[in-house]
């Protein structure tokens, strides 16, 4: 399923050690969970395009906007791309430079990628977690509610999208990081 | 010699005729603290966007922050009993008495309660562009009742504002700001109430529609406020937390007097430059309007202590000054009636 | 350290971090979580929050996820092929003929919305694997999509107008009007150009093979009425529903998204397996694009809060130039400014800054505008922060990264060209505003 492994060269000629039972177990396991969860996620798109639909239906049917609308679209829109983060991160979605990694050796694209998850990646993430937590707190603490519509429907439920999303992307993260290392260490992709 | 760096961002575009009011609010701290003061006026989504200004100037990203109290709404939606109240029919609080209600009716401490112990901010609030009077906004052929508003996409602002038009049985259309130029360009949407002549004009609605419908009792007064980090407030002199209370002081009466003038000058545009039909919102639209704002801030009441709270004190504050204040605009009215200009 | 050379230093860093290869969007979230705890403390977390937020609440942006899925549920079912193969049999003696195709659906889109990372990520499926199999040059071609699907935040609608109109105090329709000849102007550069290079050397954009043409008038009839009429007919009315004022941009992508499936379904081309795969790939390619949007966003209002604008900006005034020498200096700094920042940042604190001096020294505001637009439209095209190549790359995995950059130099080259025409003829600007609007 990982198709970044494709386009990778394999390094030496001389036969590399397999990847340890225990390793592949653990990638596995989270790896399958953040595609079997970015799979669920993408189907967020159909009740999007539906609300869209209905919204203009109901604009030229009855004359008057359909009053959850507006909210809904960018719920759905907003939790749809940010759940779908760990998904892009696990099948190589988010962009790169590519004009010096990929001439690298595995090595160096090991050594650049852990950098990049130790240094950049985590750091970052913990603390969207960790504020986008409070904010959610705050949200559910208020009962606060949209002010872009009349209806002003509750707000918690997506405003646990960012701490979630955060939350996904460093478990994904955990993976990746040990793929790099894997690089790194034994000069091989996993 | 201490200095404070104020960034106040505030929810308009550079152009606004409020953010020209801040500027000079800036310009006047700084002269009057000897340069002391170093204040920054910010454009809306120059840092953070209009509905989270409260939250990051409570949070410390900015130190103050320029919006109206309706932004806060969800919130608390008795945010926007402080500013953007409807006309409704027991109270009949106008521009000029509300806020006469802020200052001496206990409404700024009401205030101060619902931020600080109801919300949970870190802020304290000075009122300072109570903007006045808003149009029911432009049309494409004349409407003279509510009958008339039946089958037309009407684009309205959300919150308390958008509730009494759907009570009120309007096609309300919400759509944002982004997409409103495009739309009603292009006739997604068959009328717009915007914000008043003066911000109306930036948008170009001018260019797309041909009747504008002046003041409508949907909402009454707009009063802008400046939320300060109160982290920031109380690290301040006392000469220098005197100095904001003068500026706003100030800045109020400036924006009562640019508003009338101003507004004014740029509907005499539409009508001589520009051939907009200019008209009073009709009164069957008006009344209809009191009745569902009635029904909507009864709702509201009856959800929420505080809410009901409020509403009661501008209540018992509008029976105060009613039959004395009510008496002046009716004599005022009835002179202007045999005034000399016509 | 000031807090305003933080700002500088921010930008140098990104350039180094973003070329050596670290994915994009997290380096932007890392430099500027960076300079801004170093400028505002821990305070630049909850601004992070309020950014991501803010991207998550665009409800305009909502039209991205769903022209993609529009664009790949098409292309899946080979739809899209059939539609820019008939353009190519018709046009089959002509060299770079999908050149032609690509930039007029930009330039159509670009009049149907008023962003760009649609037009790019549609245009890059339906035409990007077309453009490859006729052999055209993947640096032209990725270029054209890019550089096309930037006119989209040029030609009206157009949000950075929109949000640029109430700063300049110039009402919104008359920077509509006075972006259009721009518009149309750089849209027309770029097909001449296109056209003439693959002309002078038809390696670029080689004509269909003699054996691969259609073998008389009626065959191409035949391919059209039924291969492309239904299709066209679709992303027709999806555009055509923005132009005929039915629905906005974001209702039409969704009506778009509506159609097409109806089509496939329409031909019998419809899978359960092509749907979920298609979803899956929508998921991923949109993430990425907004991920990224919101990266830039955080970006942005942290490089906004360390007042280096501010500080940039003041030197530029005190230099005491010619109106002239000043708009020039001006238009070149928003240029250079563009390479790590997206329009939003300049437009709303540069541009206040240095308007009042504009002002002063008389020159015409709708002008003005129209040129720190077109100057702003390359902020897409400039690495580091070259949005629009990134989104090309999403949908277009295997083309180099240094391909689609040199691409896009080409036609920043041209880029460069219609500013200067707008900033020697003014008119080209200022004559549609003065005819629709009257003289002012
Ligand atoms: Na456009
Ligand atoms: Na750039």
């Amino acid at each position: 399923m990982n198709e970044a492994s494709t386009g990778r060269p394999a390094s030496g000629a001389q036969q590399p050690p397999p990847t340890p039972p225990i390793l592949r177990r653990f990638l596995g396991a989270i790896d399958s969970f953040t595609d079997w969860t970015g799979w669920l996620i993408a189907f967020l798109l159909v009740p999007l395009m539906i609300t869209v639909v209905a919204e203009v239906f109901g604009r030229y049917m009855m004359g008057r906007s359909l009053f959850w609308s507006y909210d809904v679209i960018y719920m759905l829109y907003g939790s749809l791309f940010m759940l779908g983060a760990a998904y892009t991160l696990l099948h190589k979605g988010h962009i790169r430079s590519d004009f010096i990694y990929v001439s690298l050796p595995v090595r160096w694209q090991g050594l650049i990628d852990t950098v990049a998850y130790v240094g950049f990646f985590f750091p970052v993430m913990f603390f969207l977690l960790w504020y986008g937590w409070d904010n959610f707190q705050d949200a559910v603490r208020l009962n606060e509610r949209s002010i872009h519509s009349a209806w002003g429907p509750v707000l918690y439920p997506f405003r646990a999208v960012i701490p979630l999303a955060a939350l996904m992307l460093l478990v994904q993260g955990l993976s990746e990081t040990t793929k790099s290392l894997h690089a790194l260490i034994t000069g091989r992709w996993p | 010699q201490d200095t404070y760096r104020m960034r106040i961002q505030a929810a308009v575009p550079s152009g606004a005729m409020s953010f020209e009011m801040l500027e000079r609010f800036g310009e006047r701290l700084e002269i009057m603290s000897n340069g002391e003061f170093d204040v920054r006026v910010l454009p809306g989504g120059a840092i953070v966007p209009s509905n989270q200004i409260l939250d990051s100037v409570s949070d410390g990203v900015l130190e103050a922050g320029f919006a109206w109290p309706q932004f806060w709404s969800g919130k608390h939606p008795a945010t926007a009993l402080f500013s953007n109240t409807p006309v409704w029919a027991m109270a009949g609080l106008d521009s000029l008495t509300h806020l006469s209600w802020m200052y001496e009716g206990g409404g700024i401490d009401l205030y101060h309660e619902l931020l600080q112990d109801e919300i949970g901010v870190n802020v304290v609030s000075f009122f300072v562009t109570p903007s006045g009077w808003q149009p029911l906004g432009w049309f494409n052929k004349p409407i003279e009742s509510m009958a008339d508003m039946d089958g037309l996409r009407y684009r309205t602002p959300p919150g308390l504002v958008g509730e009494i038009f759907d009570e009120a049985g309007v096609s309300t259309v919400f759509i944002g700001p982004q997409e409103l130029v495009p739309a009603a360009e292009r006739g997604v949407v068959d009328a717009a109430g915007w914000i008043n002549p003066v911000e109306d004009y930036p948008l170009g609605f001018h260019d797309i529609f041909s009747h504008y419908y002046l003041a409508s009792v949907h909402q009454w007064t707009d009063t802008g406020e400046i939320v300060i980090n109160r982290d920031f407030w109380d690290g301040l002199p006392d000469t220098h937390k005197e100095m904001v209370r003068t500026a706003a002081m100030a800045t109020i009466l400036e924006t009562y007097t640019k508003d009338i003038s101003r507004n004014a000058d740029m509907i005499r545009r539409f009508e001589e430059e520009f051939g907009i039909e200019v008209h009073p919102t009709p009164a069957d639209i008006n009344s209809q309007l009191v009745q569902a704002g009635e029904r909507v801030i009864n709702r509201h009441a009856a959800d929420s202590a505080i809410y009901k709270n409020i509403v009661d004190s501008q209540i018992e504050f509008a029976r105060k000054v009613k039959p004395s204040w009510g008496e002046v605009l009716r004599a005022y009215d009835s002179l202007a009636e045999d005034a000399l200009i016509d | 350290m000031s807090e305003e050379m933080l700002g500088l230093a921010l930008l140098a860093g990104l350039f180094v971090l973003i070329i050596v290869g670290f994915p994009i969007a997290f380096t932007l979230l890392f430099v500027a979580v960076i300079a801004g705890y170093s400028g505002i403390g821990m305070r630049a977390f909850n601004l992070m929050i309020t950014q991501v937020e803010r991207t998550m609440e665009m409800t305009t942006l909502a039209a991205i996820p769903l022209f993609i899925f529009m664009g790949l549920i098409l292309e899946r079912a080979g739809l899209m092929e059939r539609l820019f193969h008939a353009f190519q049999l018709l046009f089959a003696r002509v060299r770079g003929s999908l050149y032609l195709a690509v930039l007029s659906t930009s330039t159509l889109f670009a009049m149907a919305t008023g962003i760009v990372g649609a037009s790019v990520t549609v245009i890059g499926l339906m035409a990007g694997r077309m453009m490859e199999k006729s052999g055209y040059d993947v640096r032209l071609s990725a270029g054209a999509i890019a550089a096309g699907g930037t006119l989209g935040i040029l030609i009206p609608p157009s949000i950075m107008l929109i949000v640029l109109g109430p700063i300049i105090g110039v009402p919104v329709l008359r920077l509509f009007a006075a972006v259009i000849f721009p518009g149309l102007l750089l849209a027309g550069l770029f097909i001449a150009y296109c056209m003439i290079r693959s002309f002078l050397n038809p390696s670029l954009g080689p004509p269909l093979p003699p054996e691969k043409r259609a073998p008389n008038v009626m065959f191409i009839a035949k391919e059209f009425a039924l291969g492309v009429v239904p299709l066209f007919v679709v992303i027709a009315a999806t555009l055509g529903s923005i132009l005929a004022g039915l629905a906005t941009p974001t209702e039409a992508s969704g009506m778009g998204a509506l159609g097409a499936l109806l089509l496939t379904i329409a031909y019998r081309k419809f899978s359960f397996r092509n749907f979920s795969d298609s979803l899956a790939q929508t998921l991923k390619i949109s993430s990425m694009v907004l991920f990224l949007i919101a990266a830039a966003n955080y970006f942005g209002a942290i490089f906004s809060i360390l007042g280096t604008p501010y500080l940039i900006t003041d030197w530029l005034l005190d230099l005491g130039l010619s109106p002239m020498a000043l708009l020039i200096v001006i238009l070149c700094f928003i240029f250079v400014l563009g390479w790590s920042l997206d329009w939003a940042p300049i437009v709303l604190i540069l541009v206040p800054v240095v308007f009042p001096v504009i002002q002063e020294l008389g020159i015409n505001p709708v002008w003005f505008g129209t040129l720190v637009a077109v100057c702003l439209q390359t902020a897409w095209l400039t690495p580091p922060v070259a949005l629009s190549a990134y989104f090309l790359k999403g949908v277009m995995p295997h083309w180099q990264l240094k391909d689609i950059y040199i691409g896009m130099l080409h036609f920043l080259g041209l880029q460069i060209l219609g500013l200067s025409l707008v900033v020697i003829f003014p008119q080209i600007a200022l004559w549609l505003p003065s005819v629709l609007f009257g003289g002012r």
